[in-house]
């Protein structure tokens, strides 16, 4: 699941897959990391898990291991 | 009577000294602190060798830092020439080369102060009126890339103008997610320093974690958006948009006009918001405002002139000629908000101010009540078979189907030459399914006029959007021409 998180974050950002996607990167610390990115993650991430993300969980995504995290228990 | 904005802030420091004046992250300073930032700040420059007139070329990073630099420039009576923050190499060359100027303070020159703030204020000199504080790079109203020059007085107008349009109180506190160098931000920032309120300032919208934070640890009252961010939001908040605002109550939209689609939706799932609608230029501020909220019935309109602006219609061919009402033509602006003029271009200056008036590029037309609709950039108004059809108008009714998520119409020319140009549609779907074209197809059948009815429909990816989120039609246009009109833009 997390690499797969990875996968459509690298993706999304247009990455080649030698970029190294780590667990502190937010849009803080990563250049190009726009709302239309943010958008676009959380729609993927539902579509690729058959998830659906509530107010409280999207609002608590701001780091790559936070989204992690929270697909992990959405999950679980 | 304050004569500069800067003016406005130290009278402000004096009045309300503990009053904050700036919010950013965790980052936040009075009146008083902020306008000893400033004085610093302004030391610092004169050190550099900075004086009067000088052109000083300002990278606008979301820092107090930033602020503070660029009232120091208008405090010293040089000019502030502020760039995006992540410009390219080459567009800075270009500023550099135009402005020739005296200090360049780029990304890593405006750290955030880390020191005791206090600062002699006797003998505070305060810049003329008159005089240009600014200069603003658009390519808006003709196309091409020059530099605006603003006034001191044309920035206090261009502040009354927000303030009264939007109905600005100096108890509020206002969300500006939106960049520093573009006439959006500016003119917001100096409204909101102009009134003595208080400016939270945040690096757009990425993190909606970091955007609820502002809104609910700062109490925000107000926030300036742009139309493209209510999709994004939405999205981003699982379709509870009240739950991210909070108490905030106005929200404005600029730098596109906020369509019928969008106007309908926010009332209905925000109705306790004042939603406004405000419509300007880097060469006029906001000169046009609606509160969106109170003319329901009137969704197509961008709204009417604020107090001290005059807007006329003109014949775009002979704009000394006024038109009647319903009458379509070229957008003319008069009031102290106006620009002086394009830095060192007198000659496209003269093209677009003549006399007191500013020439929009523009095309619209006025209703029996004087609300102003805005059709679009003269060069985007499509010639279908002698009819002047606007592509927003097209696009509207395609949002309203509920089958797309963004929307863009452009003209490609009838090659049978019957019609002039063709309305060719280009869409992203909400939802992935062979049906959806059929369904689009339908609805533009029932809702839309056989001439107007587009003569293609394609479907992309992602539609093209500058750094303020409006759409690119330039952009798409050449990503067109590249991609054979086809494929992922």
């Amino acid at each position: 699941m997390k690499e797969k998180i990875e996968m459509i974050f690298r993706e999304l950002m247009e990455w080649d897959t030698t970029e190294e996607v780590t667990d502190d990167m937010s849009p803080e610390n990563v250049t190009d990391w726009d709302s239309l990115i943010t958008m676009s993650l959380i729609l993927q991430l539902e579509k690729e898990f058959s998830i659906k993300f509530v107010y409280d969980e999207v609002i608590n995504m701001d780091t790559i291991g936070d989204i992690k995290r929270i697909v992990a228990d959405k999950l679980a | 009577m304050r004569q500069s904005i800067i003016e406005a802030i130290i009278k402000n420091s004096q009045n309300h000294p503990d009053k904050t004046a700036v919010v950013i992250g965790d980052d936040q300073i009075s009146y008083k602190s902020f306008v000893d930032r400033i004085i610093i700040k302004k030391e610092e420059l004169e050190d550099k060798g900075v004086v009067i007139g000088d052109r000083v070329i300002l990278a606008a990073v979301p820092n107090i830092d930033y602020l503070a630099f660029y009232f120091a420039i208008h405090l010293i009576g040089a000019i502030a020439v502020p760039v995006d923050k992540a410009a390219t190499i080459q567009t800075i060359s270009d500023v550099i080369e135009d402005v020739q100027p005296s200090c360049i303070m780029l990304n890593e020159s405006i750290g955030t102060s880390d020191y005791e703030e206090t600062a002699e204020h006797d003998d505070i000199q305060l810049p003329e009126s008159k005089s240009v504080a600014d200069i603003i790079y658009t390519t808006g109203t003709t196309g091409q890339a020059k530099g605006v020059m603003l006034t001191h007085a044309n920035m206090i107008a261009g502040a009354k103008n927000v303030i009264h349009g939007g109905n600005v109180q100096k108890e509020e506190v206002c969300l500006l997610p939106v960049p520093l160098h573009h006439a959006y931000g500016l003119t917001t920032m100096r409204a909101i320093f102009y009134i003595g309120a208080t400016l939270v300032l945040q690096d757009g919208f990425a993190s909606l974690k970091k955007t609820h934070k502002n809104i609910h640890q700062n109490r925000c009252t107000r926030a300036y958006l742009i139309p493209a961010a209510i999709p994004l939001l939405i999205r981003q908040t699982a379709d509870n948009l009240p739950a991210l605002l909070g108490i905030l109550n106005k929200l404005e939209f600029c730098t596109a006009p906020l369509n019928a689609h969008y106007r309908k939706l926010l009332n209905e799932i925000l109705p306790k918001v004042t939603v406004y609608n405000s419509y300007g230029a880097t060469e006029a501020a906001r000169s046009i405002y609606m509160n969106v909220s109170e003319n329901m019935d009137r969704c197509e309109a961008v709204g009417k002139p604020v107090e001290g602006v005059k807007v006329r219609i003109a014949d775009p061919d002979c704009p000394e000629k006024t038109l009647a009402i319903h009458q379509v033509g070229r957008l003319v602006i008069s009031g102290d908000m106006v620009m002086a003029g394009y830095y060192q271009r007198p000659d496209i200056s003269s093209q677009v101010i003549v006399g007191s008036e500013l020439l929009m590029g523009d095309l619209g037309y006025m209703d029996e009540a004087g609300y102003i609709y805005v059709l679009g950039r003269e060069q985007d108004i499509m010639n279908i078979g002698g009819e002047k059809v606007s592509p927003q108008e097209i696009e509207e009714v395609v949002l309203g189907s509920g089958l797309v998520q963004e929307c863009a119409c452009l003209a490609e020319k009838d090659e049978r030459q019957v019609l002039g140009d063709i309305p060719v549609l280009y869409v992203v779907y909400k939802n992935a399914g062979d049906n959806q074209g059929k369904a689009l197809s339908l609805f533009i059948k029932e809702h839309i006029e056989k001439y107007k009815r587009p003569g293609r429909i394609v479907k992309v990816d992602v539609l093209p959007r500058n750094y303020m989120g409006k759409l690119d039609r330039n952009r798409l246009r050449e990503c067109l021409w590249e991609n054979g009109h086809a494929g992922k833009i």
